[in-house]
Parts: C-alpha cells; structure tokens; sequence
C-alpha cells in the first residue's frame, strides 16, 4: 500500500489539468460547438427543428442561393465589415495617437473615447435611431441650417439611390457601427505603443526624423503584430455582426442594410425556415473559416509563451 | 531677436495644442453626442418633444419621463431580473473560467493546444449560427423563460472569453518561482491554486468578473429568443420593447429607461478600466 501511494499522487497530480478543464470544454460544447454543428445539419433537413426530420441534401443550399436578397445581403456583409475596420481604424489611430502624449486631461478622453463601446447596443440603437429620424434628427437640423442640404435626408428610409452594397441606409448604419467599433480600435492601438520603447523615438529624434516619419518608421512597424491581429479579429466579428443591422433597421428598407447574422435571425424566427437558416450559415462559416484558422494559429504560438 | 524666436516658438506651440484639442474635441463630440441627446429627450416636456425643428436643450427640465419609468413601467422588474441575471452569470462564469484558464495557462499537456483552439474557435463563430438549435435545446429542457435558462446560456456563453482573459492574467500576475517554492514546501496542484494563484491573480479576475456582467448587461439577442414572457424579460430588451411600443409621442420616456439601464454598465467598466483594457491586449489579441 505504502508504495503505491507516489505513484496514486502522480496520478493525481497529473489529472488536475483535465479536471480544471472539463467544466469550461463542457460549457462550451453545451452552447456552442453542439448547437453551432447542429445548426449546420439543420441546412441538409426539411421541416421544423423539431418534427421529424428528412434529409433533403442541398435543397435548402440551392434555394437559398437562387435568392436574390441572399447575394445582396453577402455583398452587404463583405462591404459591412471592410468598410468598418478601415474606418474604425483610421480613426482609433488618430484618437490613440492624441492620447499617447503626455496632455493635460488625456485620461478624461480617454475613458469618454472608450464609452461608445460599453454602451448596450440596445440603448446605442435607440438613441441612433432617433439621431437618424427624417424629421426629429439633429443632424439633419445642423446640415439645413448651414444649408448645407434643402431637404432633410431620410438616413434609414431613403434606399433610392444604390450602387451595390452602397446606399444611405448602408452609410448611416456604417457611422453607428464605427462609433462602436473605434473605441476597441484606439484601445489596442494605444496598448502597443505605449509599449514602444521610448529609445528609439530618442534616436530618431537625435538622427534628426520629425514626428511624422517616426510614426510611419517606427511606430507602425511596431504596433503592426498587435494591429494585424485586431483587424483580423475585428474583422471576424464585424462578419458577424448582428445588433445594429437588426436593432437599428431590422435589415431594412429593402434589404439594404441586411447581413448575414441578420438574415439567419429572420428566416429562423420570423420565417421559421430553419433549413434555409442552417444553410446560410454553413455560408457564412465558411467565408470566414480561412481567417479563422489563421487567427487561431496565431494565438496557439502565444500560449506557451511567457 | 531672441524674443522674435521665444515669440516663434510660442506660436508654433499654441498652434500645435491648438490642433490637438481642436481633433480631441472633434473625437469627443463624435463619442458623446448620443448621450448628449439621451439626456436632452429625456429632460424635455412632453409638448417639446416632436417638435420640427428639434429643440436641442429645453429651456426648462422636465422629470416627468423619469417619473413614468418608474411608475407606469416595469423598469424595477426588468432591472431586478438584469441584475439577478448578470450577478449569478458572473459568478459561475468566472469560477469556471478561472480553472480552465490557470490550467490553460499552467501546465503543460497533451490535447492543450486542441483545448485552447476550442475556446478561440468559439469566439469566431457567428453568434445567430448555435442560437437556434440551443433554443430548441433549452425548450425541451423547459428552461426557456426562466433565471436558470438564460443564466446557463450567458454563463456556457461567456466562459470562453473569460477563459482567454484569465489565461493571460494568470501567466503574467506573478512569476513561476513562485508556485516552484510552493511545490518544493509540499504545497498540491490545488493548494497552489487556491493558495497562490487565485489571489494574485485577483485583479485581473476582478477585471473578467466585470467583463462578463458587461456581457450578460448588455445582451440583447439571446434574451430576445430566449425569455420572452413579461415576469423574467431582461432590462436590454425592455427598452427595445419600450421603444416599438411607445413609438417618438413617448421618447422622453424611452430616452430616460436606456439612460438608466447604461448607467450600472458604465459604472462598472469605469472601475475596470485599466484592468480591462490590459486584459484585452494580453489575452485576446497579443500578437
């Protein structure tokens, strides 16, 4: 018995990894991988969840892509997510590089620049929605008195003109959605610059490179690791998104702000077509499994590191 | 022509704050604006509120909207069921991401990289895709319009994220000597666990903790599917019920709910700020 007892330890020692680990792997394949599987079976079957199922092949998959609306919505969702991360970018470098300096009141700006993100994206869209109203909108009432416009723009009514994924509605909703996303952009940006070591700004500066050269020279070489995996990041989930598309405009009017999350949502509970829902996101899985893998490759090599 | 020099350079300097604050107030506008006009609907008499041109700041409050939140309004009700909701979703979601996250981050294993490819690959896939089939899970359970349903899904729901963070608190709140000390004085894995890791660590858990009450806050779409029924609806879809019932006569009333349901969020992202926003670079995107 005595001499057992080492080797009973090991054993116990050796387990305590996997016994930390069952109940997250457990919860995650509870909601998500399980249901996420089965969401893709569910685009090869006919008939409700929970009926009595037949397998129907690509049926669903062939009707879905014979729907206008569906090249419409996956024009949207490529254009969403582009157009968000360049913007959202652009303007959360500007805002980092404001507050990397040494300025009075930077902390204030900061955690005022960061509550568009915390804010509930139900709130954020009831408040968009009314900034947006043809009528009651401050915007419009700013433009007309510069006169800028003559009539007030219908941000979310008006889907009269179009060039492809391109429209009012599409614009409006984009602003929203930058207003959102900026914040993570600037937080990031800010995290990996602040971790530049100042030396080399010091060269730079005795070697005689202004402030403008240093940050194209330096700073951007630098914080590209850490740039490049937030948009890929960031990306994925702008792929996704759901909340302001159906929030602010329920993919409306006339589809022109409709993604594919959106869609998904729809056709399951307001069509209850949970075939056509399972095949658009075996769709969807599938434009963004490329970047995935990669994202994910990236992060394994992190995870012994120290 | 020293001075013309001292002058120069004083200008210059202005300008160059000039154009710094001039861009930050720009930022600022931009980030704020919605709250600026939450506040003004939500302070204006009923009468101002549809009017053509807009008013931008009533000339008189008017907290009659507060009043109606309270009273003509199940806003106590939603807010109760948020709270709960959020309070026992953080909870269990931090007591399990902080075992799967130090062994993540701790040990060395076979079928770690799968586990932790696991949880990253939850993160990327599109939230709508495992909501329909979870619901009809949660339906047959009958668990649909209830605390225990929508607390299981925000709880499974977030351990992944929680999981990512807390692995990369746990790997840089303190060194390994420690634990190598410990292992040397007789201490067990788990002795390690409770003993070292979990209060050392405690800051960035405070941080998750935080992070995961924000997720449960501010959801809206599983909420949606999942508890529909008046006695458990949650505070985020209050207001988007408020709002399509009440329609732009009672926007005073719509305003003054979502400004009072983002308040707990942004109290409560304010004291994890900092803590936050390290978390987020070291776990989620460190390149």
């Amino acid at each position: 018995m005595k001499k057992n007892e080492p080797s009973l330890q090991k054993l116990q020692n050796d387990s305590v990894p996997y016994v930390m680990l069952v109940p997250g792997i457990i919860g995650i394949f509870f909601v998500n991988i399980i249901p996420s599987l089965q969401a893709l079976v569910m685009g090869f079957h006919s008939d409700s969840f929970t009926a009595r199922q037949t397998f129907v092949g690509f049926q669903k998959f062939t009707r879905v892509l014979a729907l206008q609306e569906f090249w419409q919505v996956l024009g949207n969702t490529f254009f969403w997510s582009f157009a968000t991360l360049v913007f959202a970018t652009v303007l959360g470098i500007i805002a980092a590089i404001l507050l990397n300096r040494p300025y009075p009141l930077k902390g204030f700006f900061r955690t005022v620049f960061l509550i568009p993100w915390v804010t509930p994206p139900v709130v954020a869209a009831m408040v968009w929605k009314t900034l947006f109203n043809e009528t009651l909108s401050p915007i419009n009432d700013v433009l007309l008195r510069l006169g800028m416009i003559d009539n007030p723009i219908g941000f979310l009514a008006n889907p009269s003109w179009r060039i492809g994924p391109l429209s009012v509605p599409m614009l409006s909703l984009l602003l929203v959605n930058i207003w959102n996303v900026f914040p993570f952009m600037m937080i990031m940006v800010l995290a990996a610059m602040q971790s530049v070591d100042a030396s080399y700004y010091e060269a730079a500066t005795i070697d005689g490179a202004g402030r403008i050269r240093q940050f194209f020279f330096i700073t951007i070489p630098l914080i590209m690791p850490v740039l490049s995996i937030s948009l890929l990041l960031q990306g994925i989930w702008q792929f996704n998104s759901f909340n302001f598309n159906y929030l602010v405009a329920y993919g409306g009017p006339l589809n022109t702000t409709k993604t594919m999350a959106v869609m998904i949502y729809q056709k399951a509970f307001a069509e209850f077509d949970y075939g056509q829902a399972g095949a658009i996101s075996a769709v969807m899985l599938s434009c963004v499994v490329i970047p995935a893998v990669f994202y994910i490759r990236e992060q394994l090599k992190t995870i012994d590191k120290r | 022509m020293k001075s013309y020099a001292k002058r120069v350079r004083f200008i210059a300097r202005t300008v160059h704050y000039g154009i710094h604050y001039l861009l930050l107030a720009i930022i600022f506008v931009f980030a704020i604006f919605p709250y600026f006009w939450m506040l003004m609907t939500s302070l204006k008499p009923r009468e101002l509120l549809l009017a053509i041109p807009p008013v931008w700041i009533p000339k008189q409050f008017d907290l009659v909207h507060y009043l109606d939140v309270f009273q003509r309004m199940p806003f106590l009700l939603y807010l109760k069921n948020s709270l709960y909701v959020a309070t026992v979703t953080t909870f269990f979601c931090i007591l399990i991401a902080c075992l799967s996250g130090y062994s993540l981050s701790r040990y060395s294993f076979k079928g770690k990289k799968l586990s932790y490819g696991l949880f990253i690959a939850t993160q990327l896939v599109p939230g709508v895709l495992p909501l329909v089939p979870f619901y009809f899970t949660l339906h047959a359970l009958r668990l649909t319009n209830s605390y225990t349903g929508i607390i299981l899904s925000y709880t499974t729901w977030g351990i992944a994220f929680c999981t990512m963070m807390l692995q990369g608190y746990f790997k840089t709140a303190y060194s390994v000597e420690i634990e190598e000390s410990a292992t040397i004085d007789g201490c067990t894995r788990w002795g390690i666990f409770f003993r070292i890791a979990l209060p050392l660590a405690r800051p960035g858990i405070v941080a998750t903790a935080i992070f995961s009450f924000l997720l449960a806050w501010n959801d809206y779409i599983w909420a949606s599917i999942i508890n529909t029924s008046g006695q458990y609806r949650l505070l985020s879809n209050g207001v988007q019920d408020f709002q399509s019932q009440f329609g732009n006569l009672y926007m005073g009333r719509t305003m003054a709910t979502g400004l009072l349901a983002t308040i707990p969020a942004l109290i409560l992202f304010s004291f994890a700020q900092k803590h936050l926003v390290s978390g987020l670079s070291q776990g989620a995107v460190k390149g």
